[in-house]
């Protein structure tokens, strides 16, 4: 069938092109239509369902509401788990489906189920499900800023204008606001001034939503025309027609104003019993930009939508929004998911186009015939675009949605060597068999009947190698959970290509054969590099062939080394035990024999005591391009404190040079999709482009040197002691770079900081002045000035600039910035008469060229370029200009002054650790320590002088000789400092430079991604490697139970940051009803209820309209009665029922009295309640109706499957659980465990199906054998690699080596071709002696070395580059690059060298019987 | 490799070629030949077996020639250890460096791992001025406050007859029962009327307080009589009074020692004291019983005084040195300081300064630059900002004003710091040595688990010693039967006695008690 096809393809060669040329504008428009984001979906498949319920404790939540929905949403159909968790105010239900679930039919049942459920729940509360985005949807995040407006202005805006504007863009799922002040009115009720004209708070907020309406009084027939009737009794509507700007005032005192009828029927005023006021409503999140506090709103992109193209318009609509804003007012992106998707995709788009490229060169100075290079080129883009068609078909057909993504990207990068294979041989052979006909003559004519056979021969196997590769990617597709989320696109788009190189290799090659393989061919002897290549191979395997001990020892060698890093001592034991043997016995003298076994030993010890064993580790997260500061604190933690704490952070995350933007975020937004507590900070640090970062850093090496060298002047000059020995003074100077090191950071930081502070209060200025020029430039351009303006006339419009320029300028220039100046200017330039005022001179003229390129712009749908995108662009890039300038400068006084401050600091620390000759050198030091240790001067309380404490700062003497010590240091350093930028990794992380500079007591620091993060807040499971999920019914015996493992877990060597989630710790006011008390004093539970709810929570009367805003009125008591638990205390409540209080028998004045105060209407709340402080759960979770806590922790220095298993033992023997409660151990561990036990099941079914695939194709066990030799060596050769490079074992470099795996195979079956035919070729085995038979095997093992010099160089010098890919993405992109590099260059040497060996052997062997049944 | 199928074919070959040589040699050479495969698998098999002895002898020999490698040079910094100084186990640090006080090289240990606090600390952490400033804490010094109680209750005028007068106006206030230790005869009360808004409030006294609380209002009745009756009051007029009464006078304040006496030259104006141990207070420079640690001097403020007493019997005091304890049978009293309070003053701690967990609350003070240590504190009612002190703390500690809450919220954090949260209670390390049983038979009655209890809090070497001596010399008491018994050094002998009471007798008398 194969041969058919070839056949097929190369007689209707035109249709076969023809077919190419479509498929690629297919790819193409695929490509286009694809949805492109950064990193796949990871969260699982969820439904929420979220339930507000304003005031309510954890514990009523919980069981009041959530418990019941979650019962009761258990069973249906898909649903894994149903996990919640009750908070303070809300509930959250994740109710976890099978991934196979369609995402809107979960929904919609869950929905139907909710309608069910409703009746449970408490009256007024309605639970309602999330919005239809997935957690990787948060594309976009925006502050609205403003000078001059407060923050409950901004907020109003943020809420009734830009939200919801936003939220109508095409693919928004949800726009949610976050931060701010909400406004509303409130009204804070004297209930003394209340009491004393026995009103109660229920009838002032009855009166105060009486005062809110308006009616409708049908219709007014005058004169034959018909006038509506309209009452208007909206608070604010004064009588006098509407005036927006004063509003709220008239709301306040129109809200004064309402009449409250007290109990003698007399009206009073509500102003007698209440204070009106506007306040902020009560918050439960803060939004921070740069250190100020802003309020500002979070896109989440609807299910399945394109982020590239959702955030495109979502910039347009905020561009549209501006113009409506109030002056002053603007929507800053501080979030956007395109830089980060665009340079994903350049990533690899740059390894792919590196990979062309090298193929190409590689093909050119191997076959010297370029027009062949073209057919081998041609397919390598095709496949890729194939890929896509296959993915976008899928899609359309709804059978799979693979999205484009970094991981499907990577999967095309990583196969490109295979993809470039299959032609690679098909081409080669064509030339092969055309020069074995032509010549060195010109082939011409019609070669199609001499391609034919050639293509026929190799079409068959290259077929099948690369079904095999297919074959082999199988277990990726087998993983599940997150690794399956993960692997799987890269999976699909890898599989997708294969399919389409093998289709490709048997039909477009053979066609594009025929056409291109054109004039005077080259032999193979004819390129340089290939005949050194064979001059050196042929008489090497000619020796191997005889004697191949020294290949089995090499092989050996490599195998011992590359089984030491896998760690398991039997295997590497056992490898060393083959190799030994099989060196040793192979050995012809015993000298040799005896060499062979002592090197391959000392290669052993060495390999076993010398190399530390690889661990394994759980994927590393992709790169984002910006870390997340996520600390937590106690839940107790106030929103005061949680803003206080978020503002003083941010500024000091402001202070790294490096750091271009940081927005925080205390609290929740206000979506179902961020349950994020007031503990807890998420703070997204934008760090500048990389160009833009200060060389600011002194590498380690170099530290140390200093060090050491100042170590020794400090000695030979008799400053310090001599340390005791050489040992204790490198030990010194380790411990001094240590210290000085981070001291030395802090300094250099502080001043490039203070430079780049400059630069941007320098930029605005500098920026007016050029868009400002540039905009004259353009103008004159197109003819609309009269005469070119003077330098003055030119002054005249930057001042009229100037006045408009805003610091904004300096962060990043917006269009719309851009266009106010440009328009302000122009507008003086009217004034001077240089434009007429007529017409609109920014209208461009385009010449046909511009024209053009606009209108395909406009068919991809980019909207058109105006004169404003255009200076816009050119500002931009000025700002770049600016900017890049600015760091050039700022690198040499940065290596002038970080030559002094290192000498100094580490003098410092040197002296102080050593003992000083001089009594004065400690003391000058200890002085200078002293001042410092002082924590900055404060005002203590009125008895200590502040100003005379600040004339005391003491100063103190340099000392001479240290100063100029100091200065000869500095200046022999500065010969030879070098200062580097820092990295990314240096900067975020654990112990990075941001959480060393972020201590705060307190506060525990996290740092993470912000997709990673929100997968992880909306992942119920546990984030860390291992946790101990804790199950039980009662809430005391879970955390009772869940601590005590902690603390046992703690002690299991390599447990790290071991944590029980504090469920506990919030700070609760409890308010107890003493019910035999409410009975005595006749007061009923619900009048104490109604008490605590509108007293501390306040009550919704009513909302107000004004225009398109709305805004609550809340009823509550005045500050002084809810301040704290005494104040709590002498709430008053009402008395309902009046109660004769008589003694018995005596009736005495007293008595009488105390009944008279009894039937007071009044008593105090602690005389029918206890009231008191209390500790409480801060968050309650459960799954499936039991409640649940985790205890996490990750694992340093310990295989954690290993490190479980002690865990569990040392739990199970020393903790006796309550009963009800039950253990489980989960985490990223068990997926981990999970897919090495998948891939362990898996791979070896593959292996042996490939097997059988080859025995079924070539009828013969020893050959299937031979063509799976590549296997063991490749493995070998890729943990040798991958420990060299420093990789663990991670899902991800698994995946590699199943690449790696595949293609190692397909090479070994290309070899045995060859081999194979050689021998047919030279006549078949029948008439064969071991001379010819030797003779075969060289002829074929060299023919095979051309193309495999080819595949060889192309897939190692295309998988090279991702070695060193520095971009997002990068980090999955290496190590599964360096298995397969690694496994390739050893599974070749397998191949090249021993497979002959071995086929020769397996020949000859059969040859045996031959002959000696012909001796006989 | 799986070439051994074809292997005996190798060595097989060359022997048809060499048949020529004496037949013995040439057997030989056939078996050592064919053999030579059995050889090699054995050889392979001894050198696997024998891996892990060769593996040592490697790095013996490695370690001989190129010497020890620093050990863990590289990555001593993790964020889970942290460094602290075994000296002063306060001093705890993220880096390598030296302690500040005693300049000896910190100690790396494990986070997580509890220190052993002082009495009366639950918590203590030490931070660099670095993360002071970053978390905003401010402290401020405690000191003495003029605390008043506020009262404000609503009552009724009436017109009466007193001893004195006739007829006098009297307010009939209603005192909740909460309130009656803050109101006695006498006190000033301001009374005002929302009928009479913006005058100025007549001034009245407490007359006298009902002695009985009304059993369903928990109130009492006090009659105020107004001082400047005029017109403007009339019977049946509901006013508001206002009685304010110095905290001073209220128990538990006003039992405290206040007006301190004047310093006599023979009062002592210094005294050592053991950092860690508060009970531990010396007149003369020496180290502390407990950990050997020299006594620190501090000079007494204005307020305090050195008083004697029995730790036994606490109502046994003196004024001077020299004096027994009758009731002990001839106990020194011990020194102490005590605290005298300005007259009408009372110490006071800032609102904010105080952490309510509900179940106790607490103040971190700074006891050296950056070092707080939390301390349990009772306090009375909050008088406007402040709380009036009832024990816990002491004049002139500075204590966090503000950043309070990020400072407890690093003890919850970090559960290392602090002692009382989490479980890690004190004395939990020494007690779980293992050489529990090595004593005699346990006790069976209660004051003999008591005693077990006692001497399980000291060390293992201590213990032993204890259980030989089992008696103290002075009293003849069982050791332990006093709380865990202290170790005193007399004439080069360790000798355990029931209490810190028998040291003074001890030391003054070796001879007369030792000789036993």
């Amino acid at each position: 069938m194969i041969e058919r096809t070839i056949e097929f393809s190369i007689r209707n060669r035109s249709l076969v092109i023809a077919a190419g040329m479509a498929l690629a504008v297919w790819g193409a428009y695929a490509v286009h239509h694809t949805p492109m984001d950064a990193i796949p979906n990871l969260s699982e498949n969820q439904v929420i369902v979220f339930t507000d319920w304003m005031g309510h404790s954890p514990r009523e939540i919980e069981d009041q509401i959530t418990y019941p929905l979650s019962i009761n949403l258990q069973g249906l159909a898909g649903v894994k788990v149903v996990r919640s968790s009750s908070d303070f105010n809300f509930s959250m239900i994740n109710v976890i489906l099978d991934d196979s679930v369609d995402f809107y039919f979960a929904r919609q049942q869950v929905s139907e189920r909710l309608t069910r459920v409703s009746g449970f729940l408490p009256p007024g509360v309605t639970p309602y499900l999330g919005p239809d985005g997935v957690a990787t949807g948060q594309i976009f995040w925006y502050t609205v800023e403003g000078k001059g407006l407060d923050l409950g202005r901004l907020r109003a805006i943020q809420d009734w204008y830009v939200r919801h504007q936003l939220a109508s863009v095409p693919g928004v799922a949800e726009v949610a606001s976050v931060g701010g002040h909400a406004i509303e009115y409130q009204l804070d009720i004297d209930p003394r001034r209340l009491a004393a004209h026995g009103l109660t708070a229920g009838a002032v907020v009855e009166a105060v939503a009486r005062a809110n309406a308006a009616v409708g009084g049908h219709v007014v027939e005058k004169s034959n025309a018909e006038y509506i009737v309209r009452g208007v009794g909206w608070l604010g509507a004064s009588a006098d027609g509407d005036d927006i700007s004063k509003r709220s005032n008239r709301i306040v005192r129109d809200l004064e104003q309402i009449i409250l009828t007290a109990q003698g029927g007399e009206a009073i005023p509500l102003a007698d019993v209440a204070h009106v006021s506007l306040g902020a409503q009560f918050r439960r999140g803060v939004l921070e930009h740069d250190g100020n506090e802003v309020t500002g709103g979070v896109v989440l992109m609807r299910h399945g939508e394109n982020p590239l193209e959702v955030t495109r318009r979502l910039r347009e609509k905020i561009h549209e929004l501006s113009a409506g804003l109030p002056p002053g007012v603007r929507i800053v992106p501080v979030y956007d998911r395109t830089p980060l998707i665009t340079s994903a995709v350049a990533t690899v788009t740059g390894t792919l186009v590196e990979a062309i490229v090298t193929a190409t060169v590689c093909v050119v100075l191997v076959l010297l015939h370029f027009r062949a290079s073209l057919v081998i080129a041609v397919t390598l883009p095709l496949a890729t675009l194939s890929s896509f068609v296959a993915m976008w078909t899928l899609r359309h057909l709804g059978i799979a949605d693979v999205q484009t993504n970094i991981m499907s990207l990577a999967g095309i990068a990583v196969s490109i060597g295979v993809l470039v294979d299959s032609s690679i041989v098909m081409t080669e052979n064509a030339l092969h068999t055309l020069h074995g006909h032509f010549g060195d003559q010109p082939v011409r004519g019609d070669v199609r009947s001499l391609i034919l056979p050639a293509c026929r021969t190799v079409g068959r196997p290259i077929f099948f190698s690369v079904l095999i590769m297919l074959i082999s990617f199988l277990p990726v597709f087998a993983l599940g959970g997150i690794e399956g989320k993960m692997f799987r696109p890269l999976a699909f788009t890898k599989s997708f290509a294969l399919v389409a190189v093998a289709v490709l290799a048997i039909t477009l090659v053979p066609a594009l054969c025929t056409l291109f393989i054109r004039g005077r061919l080259r032999g193979e002897r004819d390129s340089w590099l290939v005949r050194g290549v064979i001059d050196v191979y042929r008489p090497v395997l000619d020796y191997l062939l005889e004697r191949p001990a020294p290949l089995v020892w090499f092989l050996g060698v490599t195998w011992v080394v590359g089984l030491a890093p896998l760690g398991w001592r039997w295997i590497f034991l056992a490898g060393l035990g083959a190799a030994l043997v099989a060196a040793g016995s192979l050995t012809r003298t015993w000298l040799g024999c005896c060499a062979v076994i002592v090197s391959l030993v000392l290669v052993g010890l060495i390999a076993d005591r010398h190399i530390k064993p690889l661990v394994w580790q759980s994927s590393t997260p992709l790169d984002e391009g910006m870390v997340m500061d996520m600390p937590i604190t106690v839940p107790r933690a106030s929103i005061t404190q949680s803003a206080d704490d978020l503002k003083a952070r941010d500024m000091v995350l402001c202070r790294f040079p490096e750091v271009d933007m940081v927005v925080g975020k205390a609290g929740r937004a206000e979506t179902p999709t961020d349950p994020a507590p007031l503990d807890m900070i998420e703070t997204m640090v934008n760090f500048r482009p990389h160009e833009l970062w200060p060389k600011r850093k002194l590498r380690l090496r170099d530290a140390q040197r200093q060090t050491a060298a100042i170590l020794a002047t400090l000695v030979e000059d008799g400053v310090v002691e001599p340390p005791a020995n050489a040992a204790t003074g490198a030990e010194l100077v380790h411990e001094v770079v240590a210290e000085s090191l981070p001291r030395f950071d802090g300094i250099m930081r502080e001043v490039a900081y203070q430079r780049n502070a400059d630069l941007e209060g320098d930029l605005p200025n500098r920026l007016t002045e050029f868009t400002v020029q540039r905009m004259v430039r353009m103008l004159q351009r197109q003819g609309v000035l009269r005469r070119e303006p003077s330098s003055g006339e030119l002054a005249l419009c930057m001042r009229a600039a100037f006045a408009h320029a805003n610091h904004h300028l300096a962060m990043s220039p917006a269009l719309e910035d851009v266009e106010r100046l440009a328009r302000h200017a122009s507008h003086e330039l009217m004034k001077l008469e240089f434009i007429a005022t007529g017409g609109d001179p920014f209208e461009i003229q385009d010449g046909w060229f511009e024209q053009s390129l606009g209108f395909v712009a406009a068919l991809l749908g980019r909207p058109p370029a105006t004169f404003f995108t255009r200076l816009h662009a050119d500002v931009v890039a000025e700002h770049r200009v600016l900017w890049r300038k600015h760091i050039g400068k700022l690198n040499t006084e940065l290596i002038e002054r970080g030559c002094d401050a290192f000498t100094r600091v580490t003098i410092e620390e040197l002296i102080a650790r050593m003992t000083a000759c001089d009594p004065q050198t400690t003391e000058y030091l200890a002085g200078i320590r002293r001042l410092r240790a002082q924590p900055p001067k404060k005002r203590h309380s009125a008895h200590v002088h502040t100003h005379r404490r600040t004339a005391l700062v003491p100063t103190i003497a340099v000392q001479p000789r240290i100063k100029a010590l100091q200065e000869r240091l500095a200046g022999e350093f500065r010969r030879w400092a070098l200062l580097v930028p820092s990295e990314t990794v240096e900067l975020a992380g654990f112990e990075g430079e941001l959480d060393r500079a972020l201590k705060m007591p307190g506060w525990t620091n996290v740092w993470t991604m912000p997709i990673q993060n929100r997968v992880d807040m909306l992942a119920t499971g546990v984030n860390t490697a291992v946790g101990v999920r804790v199950l039980g019914r009662d809430l005391d015996d879970v955390v009772r139970a869940s601590e005590e493992i902690a603390a046992v877990v703690k002690q299991v060597a390599g447990a790290a940051d071991v944590v029980a989630d504090p469920i506990r710790g919030k700070g609760y006011l409890e308010i107890r009803v003493d019910r035999e008390r409410c009975w005595l004093a006749g007061v009923s539970v619900g009048d104490v209820n109604d008490v605590i709810e509108t007293a501390l929570g306040g009550r919704l009367a009513t909302s107000t309209v004004e225009g398109r805003e709305r805004h609550p009125v809340r009823v509550r008591y005045a500050r002084n009665w809810r301040e704290d638990e005494e104040s709590v205390k002498e709430l008053p409540v009402p008395v309902s029922g009046m109660r004769e209080v008589r003694s018995e028998g005596q009736e005495t004045e007293d008595a009488q009295r105390f009944a008279l105060r009894a039937s007071r209407s009044y008593v105090r709340l602690a005389d029918v309640a206890s009231v008191r402080i209390a500790e409480g759960p801060a968050t309650i979770k459960s799954e499936n109706g039991l409640l649940r806590n985790y205890v996490r922790l990750n694992v340093r220095g310990r295989g954690t499957l290993e490190f479980v298993d002690a865990a569990r033992r040392a739990v199970t023997e020393q903790i006796t659980l309550p009963e009800g409660v039950y253990l489980e151990w989960t985490g990223q561990f068990e997926h981990d465990a999970r897919a090495a036990r998948t891939l362990l099941v898996v791979f070896p079914l593959v292996l042996g199906l490939i097997f059988l695939i080859l025995y079924w194709t070539y009828h013969d066990l020893a050959d299937a054998f031979l063509m799976m030799l590549a296997v063991p060596g490749a493995l070998a050769g890729g943990v040798f690699f991958q420990w060299l490079l420093g990789y663990n074992f991670t899902v991800t470099v698994l995946v590699g080596y199943i690449a790696c795996f595949g293609m190692a195979t397909a090479t070994g079956i290309i070899m045995l071709v060859y081999l194979r035919e050689a021998v047919a070729k030279a006549g078949g085995l029948e008439q064969m002696t071991p001379a010819r038979l030797r003779q075969a095997v060289l002829d074929g093992a060299v023919h095979r070395l051309r193309p495999k010099l080819l595949t060889e160089a192309t897939t190692i010098l295309g998988l090279a580059p991702m070695l060193w890919a520095t971009g997002t993405g990068s980090e999955v992109i290496r190590p599964m690059a360096a298995p397969v590099l690694g496994g390739i260059l050893v599974a070749d040497e397998v191949i090249d060298l021993l497979l002959p060996v071995l086929f020769y052997w397996v020949r000859r062997s059969r040859l045996t019987p031959h002959h000696s049944s012909l001796d006989s | 490799m799986t070439p051994t199928t074809n292997d005996n074919e190798i060595p097989s070959r060359p022997a048809p070629t060499n048949r020529g040589s004496g037949s013995l040699a040439w057997g030989l050479r056939i078996v050592v030949v064919r053999l030579r495969f059995l050889i090699v698998l054995l050889v392979a098999l001894g050198i696997i077996s024998q891996w892990n002895s060769l593996t040592n002898r490697w790095d013996w020999l490695v370690n001989s020639v190129m010497g020890p490698g620093p050990e863990g040079a590289g990555n001593t910094i993790s964020s889970d250890t942290e460094y602290f100084c075994p000296m002063d186990p306060g001093v705890v640090s993220d880096w390598p460096t030296k302690c500040s006080i005693c300049n000896m090289a910190l100690v790396r240990r494990r986070k997580g791992e509890a220190v052993q606090l002082p009495d009366g600390i639950v918590a203590r952490m030490q931070l660099s001025p670095y993360r002071i400033q970053l978390a905003g804490i401010r402290t401020s010094p405690l000191g003495y406050r003029p605390l008043a109680r506020e009262i404000v209750t609503e009552g009724v005028v009436e017109r009466r007859a007193t001893a004195d007068q006739p007829a006098v106006l009297v307010v009939e206030v209603e005192i909740h029962e909460r309130e009656i230790p803050f109101v006695s005869l006498g006190q000033a009360a301001e009374l005002t009327s929302e009928a009479f808004a913006g005058r100025e409030p007549w001034k009245g006294v407490v007359d006298s307080v009902k002695p009985e609380v009304s059993p369903v209002r928990h109130t009492t009745v006090a009659y105020v009589v107004v001082e400047a009756a005029n017109d403007e009051l009339w019977p049946g007029m509901r006013v508001r009074a206002r009685l304010q009464s110095a905290i001073a006078e209220i128990e538990p304040f006003s039992s405290q020692p206040s007006d301190p006496p004047p310093v006599s030259s023979a009062d002592p104006r210094r005294v050592f004291i053991c950092p860690d141990h508060p009970q531990v207070l010396e007149l003369k420079a020496g180290r502390c019983p407990h950990d050997k640690n020299v006594l620190e001097q501090i000079s007494l403020a204005d307020h305090q005084r050195i008083g004697w007493w029995c730790p036994m019997h606490p109502s046994v005091t003196a004024g001077e040195t020299g004096h027994e304890c009758d009731e002990c049978g001839g106990m020194k009293l011990l020194a102490r300081v005590v605290n005298y309070r300005p007259r009408g003053e009372v110490l006071a701690v800032p609102e904010t300064a105080l952490i309510d967990t509900g179940e106790r609350k607490l103040v971190y003070v700074e006891s050296m630059p950056g070092m707080f240590d939390g301390v349990e504190v009772e306090v009375g009612a909050r008088c406007g900002e402040f709380f009036p002190v009832i024990r816990g703390l002491e004049a002139g500690q500075r204590v966090a004003t503000n950043g309070a809450f990020l400072i407890d919220a690093e003890t919850r954090l970090n559960p290392s710091l602090a002692a009382a949260y989490f479980g890690a209670a004190r004395g939990s390390i020494s007690g779980s040595g293992p050489a529990d049983t090595s004593g005699p038979a346990p006790p069976t009655d209660d004051a003999a688990e008591e005693i077990r209890e006692a001497l399980a809090e000291l060390s293992p070497v201590d213990r032993a010693a204890a259980l030989r001596q089992k008696i103290c010399p002075v009293t003849g008491l069982a050791l332990g039967s006093m709380g865990p018994p202290p170790r005193v050094v007399v004439n080069g002998k360790t000798v355990f006695i029931c209490c810190e009471g028998c040291a003074a007798a001890l030391k003054e008398n070796p001879t007369k008690y030792l000789k036993q």
